[in-house]
């Protein structure tokens, strides 16, 4: 699957949901250290390391819950980890069905001055 | 610019890091210091000690083994960056006799120990001939361990022919190859591989009498060839690349049967049907796990199946939620009449009626590792389940979508087994006739 095929999400459209209290899932995909800096505000972090195992990030998809939209973001052009963490997740978890990517990713929430939170883990 | 960072490592995996950072991880040679082992269940003194003292490896003490990291300036080498490619064999190899050959792909770790089928050109192209798919067309690109590498259909034969297969389990071992390399971890992992619809009849798959042994050509070597390419395409070398502490013997051909689709109840869908496939698409699933457990003896009338598989499952992770039950068909047809009459049915009362300890969850490293920081951060249940008192009952497998059953076996006995397969979405075969 091409990266386009993902389905997106604009921060707009998040926020929206956000505010009418949708309860969803939010997944930064940035290095640790970057989401305890900030992130968006509710968000968990799954790190995407291309180089790092994929069976381990498999393992840790198994925590997602299946009865929640999934929206996934990072920082980067094409917004390219979140798309290939989707795709990661679409093909493990067979039982979860709403998976967006955040159009334009962190950056542009940053921009649009949506809320975002520090974190100690 | 990111934090400057001194890595540090213990004497048993120290020339193991030290190589894998190069090879496989930032494609630079990074500065680790060494401490001595134990460092797990010793007194705080012991680690005082160790700080004190010096690095095994170097024999330099080790704070200042630390602050020359941090502090002194990148040699050229220590400043190349990215990913190296991954290392590819030669196409062809130079002719040799066959006993030497056979020791030649052992001493490659090529295989899994067995004889193997040599691959010759003609047996490749032979092996190529079952499928429509051109032998340069890349299947995967195995990203990791090693880098990139591009896993052809012709590889895959190469390793089909290796495993003993015949051209017509091709497509199979193709779809599968869409999945490689199987489970590696030092949990010492396994896969399973579940084949569903017609191909199951047309290569002669075992669904019935023994399928999960080693009674049937293409149930063994489907299986044993997701183990070559998994080895050899995937770049797993014991102690090298993958490190599972015992290994498992599930790894040889990977659980690799057929499901006993004619013998299911009425109103039980195939596994493939349940992923959302058609009863006429072909189609494999393949699932990670660790776990086996055998009911071992035949059903009691006093205490019916259900119950029994709810018990066993308190002995699993729990991890994810995840639970598989291979239920010989008999087995299927008592849990119809106790009222399952379906396998979702089956898998809510399961959800529900499996409970443990929650200490019992948390008391498994692979749960503490890899849910407590998504606890931490807030996700649920977890981050419930992590502040409840010790001896709370908790429902672990949250999820019926993630407990499933295939029903295999030949009606010889009343035997399942209930495992932590963690099954995912299944792959067409038909795309890869």
């Amino acid at each position: 699957m091409e990266n386009k095929e993902v389905p997106r999400i604009t921060c707009e459209d998040l926020k929206q949901l956000m505010d009418e209290g949708e309860k969803l899932v939010i997944m930064d995909t940035r290095a640790s250290s970057s989401y305890r800096e900030e992130h968006i505000k509710g968000a968990i972090n799954i790190y995407y390391n291309p180089a790092g195992d994929p069976v381990e990030r498999g393992m840790t998809f198994t925590a997602l819950p299946a009865d929640r939209p999934l929206v996934i973001y990072c920082d980067c052009i094409d917004e390219s980890d979140s798309s290939i963490m989707a795709q990661e997740l679409k093909y493990q978890r067979y039982d979860i069905d709403d998976v967006r990517v955040l159009k334009l990713g962190f950056m542009r929430w940053k921009e649009l001055g949506y809320p975002t939170e520090k974190s100690a883990y | 610019m990111g934090i400057p960072t001194a890595p540090c490592t213990a004497i048993n995996v120290s020339e193991y890091v030290r190589g894998w950072d190069r090879l496989y991880g930032s494609g630079m040679p990074l500065r680790y210091t060494t401490f001595p082992l134990p460092i797990a269940g010793v007194s705080r003194q012991v680690h005082q000690r160790y700080v004190n003292g010096n690095d095994p490896v170097t024999g330099k003490p080790i704070m200042q083994e630390i602050v020359d990291a941090l502090t002194k300036p990148l040699t050229a080498d220590e400043q190349l960056t990215g990913l190296p490619e991954g290392a590819v064999e030669p196409r062809l190899l130079s002719p040799d006799t066959e006993e030497n050959l056979q020791e030649f792909f052992k001493e490659k770790d090529w295989t899994d120990y067995l004889p193997v089928v040599l691959p010759t050109e003609e047996r490749v192209a032979a092996m190529l001939k079952g499928t429509s798919h051109k032998p340069d067309e890349v299947v995967k690109t195995l990203m990791w361990p090693g880098g990139g590498r591009q896993l052809t259909v012709e590889k895959v034969a190469v390793c089909a022919v290796m495993a003993g297969a015949k051209p017509e389990y091709f497509p199979v071992i193709l779809a599968t190859a869409t999945m490689a390399p199987f489970g590696n971890s030092t949990t010492s992992m396994a896969n399973m591989i579940i084949v569903n619809g017609p191909i199951r009849k047309e290569i002669g798959m075992n669904s019935g009498t023994g399928a999960m042994g080693p009674h049937n050509r293409p149930n063994a070597t489907i299986g044993r060839a997701f183990t070559l390419l998994s080895k050899s395409a995937g770049n797993l070398h014991a102690g090298v690349t993958t490190f599972g502490s015992l290994g498992s013997n599930l790894q040889y051909n990977n659980c690799c049967f057929a499901e006993n689709e004619e013998a299911l109840p009425e109103g039980w869908e195939p596994l493939s049907v349940q992923f959302g496939y058609k009863k006429e698409d072909s189609v494999v699933t393949v699932g990670t796990g660790w776990t086996y457990v055998s009911c071992v003896g035949e059903l009691v009338t006093t205490y019916p199946p259900q119950m029994l598989i709810r018990d066993y499952m308190k002995s699993l992770s729990g991890m994810g939620s995840t639970a598989l039950l291979c239920a010989d068909p008999l087995v299927a047809g008592i849990l119809y009449d106790q009222g399952f009459t379906t396998k979702e049915m089956l898998a809510q009362w399961l959800s529900k009626n499996v409970r443990i300890p929650v200490q019992q969850y948390w008391g498994n490293g692979i749960i503490t590792t890899g849910f407590t920081n998504l606890a931490l951060q807030g996700l649920e249940p977890f981050a419930t389940w992590q502040k409840l008192p010790p001896d709370s009952l908790i429902e672990p497998f949250i999820n019926p979508k993630t407990i499933n059953t295939v029903v295999v076996g030949g009606q010889t006995n009343t035997i399942w087994f209930i495992t932590d397969f963690m099954i995912r979405r299944g792959v067409s075969i038909d795309a890869w006739r």
